[in-house]
């Protein structure tokens, strides 16, 4: 009897620590949503990881900048349907102490493209994602959440929009475009890089908003002053090599962002070590 | 003639003099790690330069910090101090916190860190103005620095590959001090010698 209760004791303490949020859960909400409420076999759409932040606390970009960790996803088992890249909107700096960090505060969607197989059966997908991130103010707290993302396949094979969709089209609009018309090039010298980015960047504003984020962690150093000048050929961005680069810079990719409000534009940038 | 000579040579030693420090302010791998004298929990004084002739790791600390939590809650960090303590390093972990800030404590509440926690650092230094960790470019809690017995940095950086704040993660990742420490030990170069820190921002 008494082992018969223990072992119910033990078994209840399990599910209590199974249960348990993990230590950021009580500042950041997370949860799955699709684009679509049903999507045909065959067809592709966008499910999306929703953060909401408690005021004043942020998670990380997929670079972090001087500190922090990336949202990150792992699949716990393959799901049925193909997985494309995350698409992150463009981040926002933070500064934290003497560090300064890139990341995202009260709100964000990270999308990511799928595609259901063709002749999937109709019915419920199911797939178990495994995330793990940093939330921080002052303090960081770490976050690891077991999510399941459901798809439905309909037996009418139609293909209905979410009532979520409005956050992916919002969200959308934060995400960098990769624009056909420029070209970039950089030179190091030193731990000086000046990164020239030319082409169809007439209407780009050079103020106060602009900023480049480099995409890959230990190549620029985040909290370095950057210099943004409008040479004759385009537009010059002075930026400082990371402490913590480990290899000969060849190429450099990152995000420019610039303007406020409604008018903030933000697009990828892909640049080459000028030969 | 005479004064000039005099001031040329007062100007020379004046730039060497400065040259000097300026060698020694930063840290910089290759280099002559920056000599500071500390006072740790039992309030006695420690300088680097005391150490001349061992390897010395510095690790910077904040037990309130999950991710130096990752490693003392596993045992980890312990089992690499008493480890290469028993090998002849110098561990020295380092509380750069300011007063009020996360992770500072007084030198009494440390001791009882160290004894809650079954540490076997050779001292836990007290950095309150937080001027060795400026000089160090300490970012995060754990940061880790190893010094070789002549008194050159060999490794500055993250103490494994695996960045994240959960303790399974520790097995199975590679870790730069234990590698940076067993290179040299064994008279061979240190093959990752900076790496990016990971962890909570130092509360200076």
């Amino acid at each position: 009897m008494r082992t018969l209760f223990l072992l119910f004791i033990s078994f209840w303490i399990t599910l209590g620590l199974m249960a348990q949020p993990s230590p950021a859960s009580d500042h950041a909400d997370l949860r799955f949503i699709t684009e679509h409420s049903a999507i045909a076999a065959g067809g592709t759409t966008t499910i999306g990881l929703h953060i909401e932040l408690e005021k004043g606390w942020h998670v990380y970009w997929r670079n972090p900048g001087d500190s922090g960790i990336p949202v990150r996803l792992r699949w716990l088992s393959e799901p049925v349907f193909e997985t494309g890249e995350i698409a992150w909107p463009y981040p926002t700096t933070f500064k934290e102490g003497h560090l300064v960090t890139y990341g995202y505060k009260d709100e964000t969607l990270l999308m990511i493209p799928i595609t259901i197989p063709s002749g999937t059966r109709a019915g419920t997908i199911l797939a178990e994602v495994r995330i793990e991130y940093l939330v921080c103010k002052e303090i960081c707290l770490p976050g690891f959440e077991n999510h399941t993302v459901r798809i439905n396949v309909p037996r009418n094979n139609r293909t209905v929009l979410s009532p979520e969709a409005s956050k992916f089209e919002a969200f959308r609009k934060k995400v960098p475009t990769n624009p056909t018309s420029i070209q970039s090039t950089f030179s190091v010298s030193g731990n000086q890089v000046e990164l020239l980015i030319s082409g169809d960047v007439t209407s780009w504003k050079i103020n106060d908003t602009f900023v480049f984020f480099a995409s890959e962690e230990n190549k620029i150093e985040s909290s370095a002053p950057q210099k943004i000048e409008r040479t004759s050929n385009g537009i010059k961005i002075g930026l400082t090599t990371s402490r913590y680069l480990n290899e000969t810079l060849e190429t450099i990719n990152g995000v420019v962002v610039f303007g406020a409000g409604n008018d903030k534009k933000a697009y990828e940038i892909v640049s080459y070590l000028k030969r | 003639m005479k004064a000039s000579l005099y001031f040329l040579t007062g100007l020379l030693v004046m730039f060497f003099a400065v040259s000097t420090v300026s060698a020694n302010d930063k840290a910089t791998v290759g280099q002559a790690a920056p000599e500071f004298t500390l006072v740790d929990s039992n309030g006695n004084e420690h300088s680097l330069s005391d150490f001349r002739g061992q390897f010395v790791v510095l690790e910077w600390l904040n037990h309130d910090c999950p991710f130096v939590r990752k490693f003392y809650n596993a045992g980890k960090m312990q089992e690499l101090q008493e480890y290469y303590t028993g090998k002849g390093v110098v561990w020295l972990s380092i509380i750069s916190s300011r007063e009020g800030e996360q992770g500072h404590m007084t030198p009494a509440q440390i001791n009882q860190a160290n004894a809650d926690k079954n540490v076997f650092a050779t001292a836990v230094l007290i950095d309150e103005p937080g001027t060795v960790g400026r000089m160090y470019d300490a970012r995060t809690t754990p940061h880790m620095f190893v010094i070789n017995p002549d008194g050159v940095l060999l490794y500055d950086g993250a103490i494994d590959n695996k960045p994240t704040a959960n303790p399974a993660d520790i097995e199975g990742a590679e870790n730069y001090v234990v590698a940076a420490l067993n290179a040299a030990m064994n008279g061979e170069a240190v093959a990752v010698s900076t790496t990016r820190p990971y962890g909570c921002s130092v509360k200076y």
